[in-house]
């Protein structure tokens, strides 16, 4: 399964995640840019694997 | 200025160019046809050419024509505007990738630029001062990121934080920012290291320390709360 990544979206103000699956960073850049050209301000890589486990995730 | 041809920055800098653009395929659209003729013909970036044009209407329909992954603008076109070029082509090839030079270095221009969606805003003048804002923004762009070097994001990108947010008890040391920004990005703790030339246990340590500061609990809440204080801009 490909890695999670949060989308950092702007909209109204307000920031907002939304979780997606892709490949890499890149690919998450370039999806939350075709999805939501005028609201991303952001990616945070979620893959346990790729980050410290003394990391906890509160959504996981 | 004196463009030093033979320091050992600009190969390093030709030789990071040619690295980028041999996947690349790229449109170029500038008023000034004698650096428009410059670029086309330098070697790193020869060969990625697939158009280029003096007019804003021109660069469009190169740009619908030849679906390009890389647009390289001007903001001053013969005819028309560069920024209203990153628009258009933005609304008609959203995959392909903005790159704008600016004359003027104003903040309603660079804040037009970043609301044009451009993934990197460079000035002209910084252009062979060593600065190295070319390279770095092929370099972003690589990543998938958004190149704003420092001048610009402090005249345009500047953000004050919402006055709901209580004061931060303890400021991010300036490491701790670099790493923040590197989560923003979506980059992992082992790429943000090699990204910084420091270890992954040093990386770890600064994010664990600035979650604490700012009282995330994950690395999500981190660069949110990181954007909402206006500590970490990872579109530049």
């Amino acid at each position: 399964m490909p890695p999670a990544y949060d989308l950092i979206l702007q909209r109204r103000g307000q920031l907002q995640t939304e979780t997606v699956q892709v490949s890499d960073a890149a690919a998450a850049w370039r999806l939350g840019r075709d999805r939501y050209p005028e609201c991303i301000r952001g990616v945070v890589c979620r893959d346990h694997s790729s980050v410290d486990a003394t990391e906890p995730d509160s959504r996981s | 200025m004196e463009l030093r041809l033979e320091s050992q920055a600009l190969l390093e800098a030709m030789h990071q160019a040619e690295q980028f653009f041999q996947n690349q395929r790229v449109v170029a659209c500038m008023g000034d046809r004698f650096a428009l003729s410059c670029l086309c013909l330098a070697e790193p970036i020869r060969r990625s050419m697939v158009g280029a044009a003096t007019t804003e209407d021109e660069g469009l329909e190169l740009v619908l024509r030849t679906q390009p992954s890389l647009l390289i603008c001007s903001s001053d076109l013969e005819s028309g505007y560069g920024i209203d070029l990153l628009k258009r082509v933005k609304a008609k090839l959203p995959t392909c990738q903005l790159l704008i030079l600016l004359v003027r270095e104003t903040k309603e221009v660079v804040q037009e630029a970043m609301e044009a969606f451009a993934d990197a805003v460079i000035f002209k003048s910084s252009l062979g001062t060593g600065k190295g804002d070319f390279i770095q923004a092929l370099a972003t762009l690589a990543e998938g990121g958004v190149y704003f070097p420092e001048e610009i994001r402090k005249l345009g990108a500047a953000q004050s934080p919402p006055p709901h947010l209580p004061p931060l008890v303890e400021e991010l040391s300036d490491r701790e920012r670099d790493v923040v920004a590197g989560v923003a990005r979506g980059l992992t703790n082992q790429a943000i290291a090699e990204s910084l030339a420091i270890s992954l246990e040093t990386v770890k340590t600064h994010v664990v320390n600035a979650k604490d500061k700012l009282g995330a609990a994950d690395r999500t809440q981190l660069a949110v709360m990181a954007l909402l204080y206006g500590l970490i801009d990872p579109l530049g």
